[in-house]
């Protein structure tokens, strides 16, 4: 079946099987980025941007995707140019094995886009459908308060 | 879901009615998709993404607050109709399912559909004593205790979808309130809890309790309703309902609570949610008066 999809600025259609989930299609296309854990919807490691809101791929079929415009790690900053969030997690120390952190950053930048300036609150909730093992999250929620600063050009 | 072969985006109402009467293929629909993903239904031949027919919308009908049935559990926690409605017990229990990238993807008709044991917003649709709106060769409403007697899935025909879930305004001087238990936020539910009380003068004229995640299906608290209603709500009163709630519904155990600890949540939880029913009535005419 094809799907006709926007992923980080780039139109494609790709042929995907039907019961395939958007994690494995993205994972199947090269967006090894979009990690698994647990594959029902509890860790968060598989979050995307889809139409600018988080959303676990794992729990959603390749085939809602149509139309629809995706974003991995993969479509956010360079190596050379990371985004802001992306510093302010190595800046922190929020970042140790790594495993969450794409899907940390995508639900971070997705509360970002909507709210530049949020509290720690809402920054908790925004981050809390993504499990993180290593870092007991305080670096996290540190980091994206840093990122919004670093934002609004006052860091 | 081995034998899907497409998916089909209908973008109106009937063009999703037209394809659930294909009688050449099986269908089924997909929403938020957080539980059919998971499905290993092995019949489903083709997913109709009702997601773009115009059905995610909140708006004020007259006096009900009416609910397009894809508008998902984000969207109701953030809207400000939603928390304006019922003391804001809609959007606070949204708050409480899942987390937040399921939070944008699931939506209030497939929560009330995909009925599960520890599902909360059927308990909040109970208590506030919603409708559920149907369309299919004929257009049905379903009051929310109907619609939750037996499962939602058995309720409906395969060529039916649920179009919108209606909600009657508060009346002024009411309470409402909606309390689940769970290990930790967002976790599922151990018991949760809807209250709505309505008062005259200076009596209780109507109660709703509604209890999820005892039973398979949510259930009201009749017998503790009943001891409320036409009464003055004293301490003594509010004691008897929480204990008769305890006595009858009677919930069974799973891997969340067993039945004893769930029994004291009910006795316990009957009883803070109707005083905080009682304060909130209290508070906003000065008087439950
Ligand atoms: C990890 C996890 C945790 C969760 N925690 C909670 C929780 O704490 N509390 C809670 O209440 N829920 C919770 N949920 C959500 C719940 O389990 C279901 O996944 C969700 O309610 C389904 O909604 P959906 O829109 O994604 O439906 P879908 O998966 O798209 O559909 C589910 C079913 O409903 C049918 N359906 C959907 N919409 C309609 C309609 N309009 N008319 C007729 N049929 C329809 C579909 O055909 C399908 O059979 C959780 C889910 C996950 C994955
Ligand atoms: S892999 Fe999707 S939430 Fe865990
Ligand atoms: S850094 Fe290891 S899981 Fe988060």
């Amino acid at each position: 079946m094809g799907i006709e999809i926007t992923i980080n600025g780039e139109k494609k259609v790709w042929d995907t099987k039907p019961s395939e989930t958007l994690l494995d299609a993205l994972r199947n296309h090269g967006y090894k980025s979009v990690k698994r854990g647990c594959d029902e919807g509890h860790c968060g490691a598989c979050t995307v941007l889809v139409d600018g809101k988080a959303i676990k791929s794992c729990v959603m079929l390749a085939g809602q995707a149509h139309k629809r415009n995706i974003v991995t790690i993969e479509g956010i900053g360079t190596i050379d140019e990371p985004h802001p969030l992306q510093k302010a997690f190595v800046h922190t120390g929020g970042v140790q094995c790594g495993y969450c952190v794409p899907g940390m950053i995508l639900s971070a930048k997705a509360l970002l886009d909507e709210n530049p300036v949020p509290t720690e609150e809402e920054i908790k909730t925004a981050l809390d459908g993504n499990l993180c093992r290593c870092t007991g999250y305080v670096k996290q929620v540190e980091a994206v308060g840093l990122a919004s600063k670093m934002m609004r050009g006052e860091n | 879901m081995k034998n899907l072969k497409t998916f089909y985006y209908p973008e109106t109402i009937d063009e999703v009615l037209d394809i659930l009467r294909d009688e050449t293929v099986k269908t089924a629909m997909v929403a938020g998709g957080t539980n059919i993903s998971l499905s290993n239904d092995t019949t489903v031949e083709a997913l109709v993404d009702i997601t773009r027919a115009g059905l995610s919308y909140i708006k004020e009908e007259g006096g009900y607050i009416v609910i397009g049935a894809t508008t998902t559990v984000r969207e109701l926690m953030d809207s400000e109709i939603i928390k304006g409605m019922a003391d804001g017990v809609l959007a606070h229990a949204s708050t409480l399912i899942a987390t937040h990238p399921l939070r944008n993807a699931i939506t209030i008709g497939g929560n009330i559909v995909q009925l599960r044991i520890w599902s909360d917003l059927p308990t909040v649709l109970l208590a506030l004593d919603a409708q559920v709106k149907v369309k299919g060769y004929e257009d049905r409403v379903i009051p929310a205790k109907d619609f939750f007697a037996k499962h939602p899935q058995k309720q409906l025909d395969p060529d039916e979808i649920v179009t919108e879930i209606v909600f009657p305004k508060a009346a002024e001087k009411s309470g409402a309130e909606f309390i689940k238990i769970s290990r930790t936020k967002g976790d599922y539910a151990i018991i949760s809890l809807g209250c709505y009380l309505e008062y005259e003068n200076e009596k209780c004229t109507l109660a709703r309790i509604a209890i999820g995640s005892a039973l398979n299906y949510p259930k009201r608290a009749r017998g503790a309703e009943a001891i409320l209603e036409g009464n003055e709500i004293t301490e003594d009163l509010v004691n008897s309902a929480a204990q008769k709630a305890m006595e009858e519904i009677k919930p069974i155990s799973n891997m969340w609570g067993s039945a004893k600890y769930k029994k004291q949540l009910i006795k316990n939880l009957t009883r803070k949610a109707i005083l905080s029913c009682n304060k909130k009535a209290i508070d906003k005419v000065g008087s439950a008066t």
